[in-house]
């Protein structure tokens, strides 16, 4: 996918110079509209119809009821017409992104859900993704691919398109999100929808603003910056925080609640976050992961499970001071009544290392008796045995 | 494209040469990495790519015994190139519940990677039950893992390991859950009792 | 090595592509070893849904599509299937997910996915010569499992059959541009017909009959070029 997005620019602006000559204007999107059997546009859905039940029946998607109902009660408070003919995908990869497919299903990755705050900030990106659906974007894209006779078209989206073979990918599913990456217009006017929808639900403008600012954050801190390839491809952020704040500065008195609908969303997600975060350290990209853990701390989540993730975050990171961090983190964690019992494990682990002997024991009877059935109850118990003898 | 093709096909032909499947014979006693020795019960595939080693009967897909032999501190489990540089790295000072950590986040990362080799797709990759465990009797550990192929089937696995003379060496059983696990867990299990100990010579 | 441009590309484009350019295996077809079909009985086959894909080579070389050639391709493929089941004393019925409760929908998913997997063990380890494991040399014996009882009973079949195809087209653009480099000597490729297709014992859950398409002609829109399709692909069965 990232081999393909590098091209990517290349071929969508080769694309608009054939484009304007080439393809009639698509008209909106109406509610329960199907394409003719015969257009390309079918052909496209049943491509997508394919790829959909992939998705669906791979490992890959948060089913938990509550959650994904939570979210399909976003998409209807935005836009109640379009609602049934939407279905939406939590999928689990801790990349900030979302995508749609022209057959109307969106996928969500956690990356995203984890790093919003509230519910104004998932609506607006929920919006944008509903304003590819609305405009049908992927079909003009499809058909300013299919009318380019490039090379570099056909690498592509050839292989992405044909990369979906009988064994389910989730690699191609993943380079699906990223086929119909649009064109920097269309991509202005899915912001300009998404702005336009979550107003008009009574959501607080300014959190979509407050989104892209965060993403700004996390890309300076990233040492790889190229990693930033996703939702967040073009227009530039810095660019789209000052579209946004001028049209949430046109708006008189907003109407959105002031924490943008925080506890709703943090009742939601709360519960997943744990796994989520997890998977965040396992991008191994742990500068850009802090300023996740920080901004989730900051903005009020669980401080002894974010503080238990930055201990893990210094201890897997191993760089200077880190050791010494981790440490510090495992410990304001454990202070907490609330503590993850396996932050106890973890804080053995590295006193173990330290060489503080009695406080490794400490702390592993201390995960034992706040984890009694934990699945690694022997091995700890064989670290206690050994520690002991050694101080023996 | 067709450069492109010729460039696949002489990368297949390429990479056949080295993932050629040998027979593997019963009874015959194994060499793995100069320290051990293994013997079969049942007949198997086996290839060998850098410190990994597979064992199959019916493809990797679906069964496989995996040997990874004698990592040193710094090295990672698998060998991308693009990736490498964001690959879980073994070190020394690990206890078995950080191996087990090493391993699966090593599983995670190919996945992302897109690494054929790993014959993994791990994004839900679940440990369990970390024992301590003799391996050739030696100190060593064991845990079970379950995960899921890309297109969302089922497989279960366990893996056993040790840190001898400073290296790591970790052994991995796991196969579709319904079927191929069960069939040649039996079979697996034995080659782990088989493991011993080489006596070097010089 | 760099292993990773094989994963850039589709993998099993790159398999079907190999299959057709170096494959050196005579038979495309495998039959179980030993089998032997219930004699004077007439057995029922389930046709799993069929996996097929019909699409337009454009000129770029991008596969476009194609919803109303793929309906087309279904129904006839079901009809000639008909036809020549019947010629061999067996009846074919269509699966209908819509009776399954949701416990067996995921049972059955969870098969579609092994069959899915051990398909491509056999493509790639029967097929192609150097993935040849020696375990598997003189024998084809790869099975299902005893997961193929809930299909067995939902719909009291004696087999179960998988058909996977992705059938392409040059667009009158392409063919231009294969006879224009054709003139120039360079080879551009036209459409193809590429899949496979498995029939599974339902009491055992043994393939007990397997085979491979991949050629660049045939035409499954139409009716008579589909039946010959459909005679091609069930060369070898042993029913």
């Amino acid at each position: 996918m990232i081999r393909f997005c590098r091209y990517l620019p290349v071929v969508v602006m080769l694309a608009f110079f054939l484009m304007s000559c080439a393809t009639a204007p698509v008209s909106d999107v109406r509610p329960g509209q199907t394409p003719e059997l015969e257009s390309d546009e079918a052909g496209l859905w049943m491509h997508m119809d394919k790829i959909e039940k992939k998705l669906k029946h791979s490992d890959r998607i948060e089913t938990d009821a509550d959650l994904n109902q939570y979210v399909r009660d976003i998409v209807a408070k935005l836009k109640p017409e379009l609602a049934d003919d939407l279905r939406i995908y939590i999928v689990r990869t801790p990349h900030f992104n979302a995508s749609m497919a022209p057959n109307g299903f969106m996928q969500l990755w956690t990356g995203a859900l984890l790093r919003c705050e509230n519910e104004a900030q998932l609506a607006y990106i929920i919006g944008h993704e509903i304003g590819h659906y609305q405009k049908r974007h992927s079909l003009q894209q499809w058909r300013v691919m299919r009318n380019t006779s490039s090379t570099l078209a056909f690498v592509s989206l050839a292989t992405a398109v044909a990369g979906v073979g009988f064994v389910g990918d989730v690699a191609s599913l993943v380079a699906v999100a990223g086929v119909f990456a649009y064109s920097r217009d269309q991509e202005r006017e899915a912001d300009q929808i998404g702005f336009d929808l979550m107003v008009k639900a009574g959501y607080d403008p300014l959190e979509a603003v407050k989104i892209w600012q965060q993403m700004e954050k996390e890309r300076e801190a990233a040492r790889d910056k190229k990693q930033f390839i996703l939702f967040a491809t073009h227009p530039k952020a810095e660019e789209r925080i000052e579209t946004l704040k001028t049209l949430a500065q046109q708006l008189t008195g907003t109407s959105g609640e002031l924490d943008g609908f925080k506890t709703p969303y943090t009742a939601a997600t709360a519960t997943f976050r744990p796994q989520w975060l997890r998977d965040e350290l396992r991008k191994r990209k742990y500068n850009a992961s802090e300023v996740v853990l920080n901004n989730l701390l900051e903005s009020g989540a669980d401080p002894a499970q974010m503080c238990f993730f930055q201990g893990e975050l210094h201890r897997l990171r191993a760089e200077e001071h880190d050791l010494k961090k981790s440490v510090d983190c495992y410990a304001k964690a454990i202070a907490h009544e609330n503590t993850p019992a396996v932050a106890h494990r973890s804080m053995g682990l590295l006193q173990w290392k330290l060489g503080q002997k009695d406080d490794a024991v400490r702390c592993f009877k201390n995960y034992l008796e706040a984890a009694p059935d934990a699945s690694d109850l022997d091995m700890i118990k064989a670290y206690i045995d050994e520690l002991e003898l050694e101080n023996e | 494209m067709n450069k492109r093709f010729f460039i696949f096909i002489a990368i297949i032909l390429l990479l056949s040469a080295c993932v050629q499947y040998k027979l593997v014979e019963t009874g015959k006693p194994q060499l793995l990495a100069q320290a051990f020795e293994v013997e079969p019960q049942i007949n198997w595939s086996k290839t060998a790519y850098k410190k990994i080693e597979k064992w199959t009967v019916d493809g990797p897909a679906l069964e496989a015994i995996t040997f990874y032999k004698g990592y040193v501190d710094g090295e990672s489990l698998y060998t991308i190139h693009n990736a490498q540089k964001n690959l879980p790295v073994y070190r020394n000072s690990m206890t078995p519940n950080e191996i087990m950590e090493f391993f699966v986040d090593s599983l995670i990362a190919v996945d992302r990677a897109g690494y054929e080799w790993a014959n993994f797709s791990a994004s839900k990759a679940t440990t369990s039950g970390l024992r301590p465990f003799k391996f050739a009797e030696q100190r060593g550990f064991r845990f079970d893992l379950e995960f899921s192929s890309a297109n969302g089937l089922k497989y279960k696995g366990f893996v056993i390991g040790s840190v001898i003379e400073e290296k790591l060496y970790l052994i991995c059983y796991s196969g579709e859950k319904q079927h191929y696990y069960p069939k040649y867990k039996a079979a697996a299990e034995k080659v782990v009792a088989s493991l011993n100990l080489v006596e070097h010579n010089q | 090595m760099e292993l990773k441009i094989i994963k850039n590309l589709p993998r099993f484009f790159v398999y079907f592509t190999i299959l057709v350019f170096v494959s050196c295996t005579p038979a495309t077809y495998n039959v179980r070893d030993n089998f032997k079909p219930a004699e004077n009985k007439v057995s029922k086959i389930l046709i799993m849904p069929l996996d097929i894909e019909l699409s337009e080579l454009t000129a770029g070389g991008l596969k476009e599509p194609k919803a109303d050639w793929t309906q087309a391709a279904k129904t006839h493929i079901m009809s000639a299937l008909d036809k020549s089941m019947r010629a061999v004393n067996a009846n074919i019925q269509s699966c209908d997910p819509s009776v399954e409760t949701p416990e067996q929908a995921r049972i059955n998913q969870q098969l579609s996915k092994l069959h899915e997997v051990v398909g491509g063990t056999i493509l790639i380890h029967k097929y192609i010569p150097a993935f040849n494991l020696p375990t598997k040399k003189d024998s084809f014996d790869w099975t299902l499992g005893g997961g193929v009882k809930t299909l067995k009973d939902l719909y009291d079949a004696d087999y179960a059959m998988f058909i996977y195809i992705r059938d392409s087209y040059a667009s009158g653009g392409r063919k231009a541009l294969i006879v224009g480099a054709a003139l120039l000597g360079v080879t551009v490729q036209g459409g193809a017909q590429r899949g496979f297709v498995s029939l599974v014992d339902l009491n055992t859950g043994d393939i007990v009959w397997f085979n491979r398409i991949a050629r660049g002609h045939g035409d499954l829109r139409s009716e008579k070029p589909a039946t010959e399709t459909v005679t091609y692909l069930l060369k070898g069965c042993p029913l």
